[in-house]
């Protein structure tokens, strides 16, 4: 194993539980966030630059599993398009109002523009402030109140057409 | 979603990034501080620090790229989950099971290395190595759906489902194809998925195509096993079942079988 290897394995026993407590949140099924979690740590061992460039490592794993797991909810809702027409519904769970609540909001990020999905996550699911989610995307506390308006109109919108 | 809501998806007032720097070490000194003294004050912040602390506890899988290399795979070959078979499959000695079972290992470790970054589909293609039995220029695939709690994922082999979740299944065909998806139950009981009908029925040529009936899972729990059968004429399916639930399924002539299964708990 490489000096690379050495240290993203050390990190992943540090900071893994976080990537996968947020891909369980964002993905909603154990065998996706267990997916997401060794797909984080991947991309790293391809550019173990990264270990060195970046000023946060938090923010860096929170920024990364965000992307993916983003991504993977669009592939969903593609795949999802094939059988919703048809297939038996499935018998509904003993959800909470968080658990529905999730469901609604992965259904809604699927559907919005991969940077205002984030600014999405990272002020709803994870609690961040407009500055903590500035500096997660790298953009003015200004232009996330924007993305955050544009998602308020994507979800009546939501609202108005169901 | 409102306001209500969103707050619920994050209960504490401080966010997970900042609890997150905390808990790995990354916080100055006063910031650490800083926070550590309104957590003292706050009960959801402190409830919810508590509730990473035993996500943090929990131990992870072993990081998967950082293993041995896998060992590379032949052309034409595939992981025992996709493999497909044109050939009668007799049973199998408990030795050679072991042994195959090693293969499938260092197969499937490969296989995930490179089907991951790719794609999350599980493509079961025909060995290149193709027999006279085969579907004349063919490749077909078989992927499972699974609706659990009003959200459908694509399934992958030995994926974890639950009673109640509802499955469809899905086949990728160069060549219109008459199709019939079978399974083993963990109980040892055989039936047919697909069609409800007394032969294989024919499915169109297509990338991805949906076939037409969607299951409801029932209570058995355990590792059930699903055979997709590809076959060039409409073959008879009863003989089929009672096969598969006695001595195990024999492929008729003409016809692949792809194999796979999802567990159940």
């Amino acid at each position: 194993v490489s000096e690379a290897g050495a240290e993203i394995e050390r990190l992943y026993r540090s900071h893994g539980s976080l990537v996968l407590r947020r891909a369980r949140t964002l993905l909603g099924s154990e065998p996706d966030a267990q997916e997401a979690l060794q797909e984080v740590f991947a991309s790293l061992l391809r550019a173990p630059e990264t270990l060195r460039s970046t000023r946060s490592m938090v923010g860096w794993l929170y920024e990364s599993t965000t992307h993916f797991c983003l991504n993977q909810l669009r592939n969903r809702r593609t795949s999802a398009r094939l059988i919703e027409q048809r297939i038996a519904p499935a018998a509904p769970l003993n959800a909470g109002q968080d658990a529905r609540a999730l469901a609604e909001v992965r259904s809604l990020l699927a559907q919005l523009p991969a940077e205002v999905a984030a600014a999405l996550v990272y002020t709803h699911l994870d609690g961040m402030t407009h500055a903590e989610v500035a500096r997660q995307l790298g953009c003015s506390k200004r232009q996330v109140g924007y993305l955050l308006e544009r998602a308020q109109e994507s979800i009546l919108a939501e609202e108005q057409s169901a | 979603m409102n306001a209500a809501i969103a707050k619920s998806l994050w209960p504490a007032c401080r966010s997970g990034l900042e609890l997150d720097r905390f808990l790995t070490g990354e916080s100055g000194e006063s910031e650490s501080a800083q926070l550590l003294a309104h957590v003292e004050q706050c009960v959801s912040c402190t409830a919810q620090l508590a509730a990473l602390r035993a996500v943090q506890a929990e131990s992870l899988p072993p990081l998967r790229l950082l293993g041995a290399p896998p060992a590379p795979i032949a052309p034409g070959e595939q992981a025992e989950a996709g493999r497909i078979d044109s050939a009668p499959l007799p049973l199998q000695r408990v030795s050679d099971k072991r042994e195959r079972r090693g293969r499938w290992a260092r197969r499937a470790f490969a296989a995930a290395a490179f089907a991951a970054a790719a794609s999350m589909f599980l493509v079961l293609r025909a060995d290149q190595r193709a027999s006279s039995e085969r579907l004349k220029g063919s490749g077909p695939s078989l992927q499972m759906y699974v609706q659990h709690g009003g959200e459908v994922r694509l399934a992958a082999p030995g994926e974890v489902v639950a009673p109640g979740d509802a499955i469809r299944f899905t086949v990728g065909l160069k060549a219109p194809a008459y199709v019939a998806v079978l399974s083993l139950d963990p109980a040892g009981r055989a039936s047919v998925y697909f069609p409800i009908a007394e032969r294989a029925a024919q499915v169109p040529a297509g990338t991805e195509v949906a076939l037409p009936l969607g299951t409801m899972l029932d209570a058995t729990v355990g590792e059930e096993r699903v055979f997709g059968l590809f076959c060039s004429s409409a073959v008879e399916l009863e003989p089929l079942r009672a096969r598969l639930q006695g001595e195990g399924l024999s492929p008729p002539e003409g016809c692949q079988v792809t194999r796979w299964s999802f567990v159940k708990r």
